[in-house]
């Protein structure tokens, strides 16, 4: 269709092709979700590596010795970084699902720490769970701040490995 | 009565599918990427429980926290789909303005 057909035509059409053609004209782009932040990407890596070092700490620790006094210190640490990954997400608008990533991580950390303190103990068996999980979680955060990154080409990387693979 | 991990990631995958078609092409294998993770956590929890490691109580409590993992996971996956979306707009976008800038 031409402008001069655009003139011609009836409707709610031609509106809304002028409407968009501004658009365009104008630079403007259409947003769904937050820019990309390199500083927000480094953070989760970062937080994620310093919660399975504690656990990696914890459980060379004998299960008699894992007092709740003997890491609150190290508790509160990593749920104020977590706080602050949670307040950076929260911060950003378009930014909902992640922050409601970060929320979760900051959720269950806090579980696990209210657990720790009640039964002043913290067993093997559900802290490798939890030490696995929160290596998920942290993934689950980091790809989809790097998602934000995509470039307009690139198609879903898992597919597109697979096809490497071949 | 047998349960089936397979069978059922296979079930769930396709009710994912059936609630978000729109999006399923952008977001299938990442989907599918979530629920094999969540596989081998329910299978280690299982084995937790067998071993001993964990009692009834705690293998409630880990169920629950996965509930919270998979559904983390599936958030990063709808990142995916919504820049992928954006990203396609946005191409679209260019292609009418260069249409338009040849036109006139």
């Amino acid at each position: 269709m031409y402008i001069s057909d655009v003139r011609k035509s009836t409707g709610p059409w031609p509106i809304f092709l002028v409407v968009i053609a501004l658009l365009a004209f104008n630079g403007c782009t259409v947003k769904f979700v937050a820019d990309y932040d390199a500083t927000t990407y480094e953070e989760i890596l970062r937080v994620g590596k310093e919660v399975d070092k504690f656990y990696g700490d914890f459980l060379e620790e004998d299960e008699a010795n894992r007092s709740y006094q003997k890491y609150s210190e190290r508790y509160v640490e990593l749920e104020t970084e977590m706080r602050s990954l949670y307040t950076r997400n929260k911060s950003r608008p378009l930014n909902e699902k992640s922050t409601k990533i970060s929320d979760s991580i900051l959720g269950l950390w806090l579980k696990y720490k209210r657990n720790h303190k009640k039964n002043d103990g913290y067993k093997s068996g559900p802290a490798k769970l939890d030490r696995k999980r929160f290596g998920r979680l942290f993934v689950s955060a980091a790809s989809a701040e790097a998602a934000k990154n995509l470039d307009p080409d690139d198609k879903d990387s898992a597919k597109e490995s697979k096809k490497d693979a071949k | 009565m047998s349960f089936d991990i397979d069978t059922t990631i296979t079930g769930m995958i396709s009710a994912i599918s059936e609630v978000i078609p729109g999006d399923w092409e952008g977001v299938k294998d990442c989907v599918e990427k979530a629920l094999k993770e969540e596989k081998e956590a329910l299978s280690d929890i299982a084995a937790a429980r067998l071993a001993g490691d964990i009692n009834d109580e705690e293998m409630k409590s880990q169920l629950e926290d996965e509930k919270v993992a998979l559904e983390a996971a599936f958030l990063a996956c709808q990142v995916k789909a919504k820049v992928m979306a954006q990203n396609a707009a946005n191409a679209a976008i260019t292609v009418l303005k260069n249409a338009i800038k040849a036109t006139i």
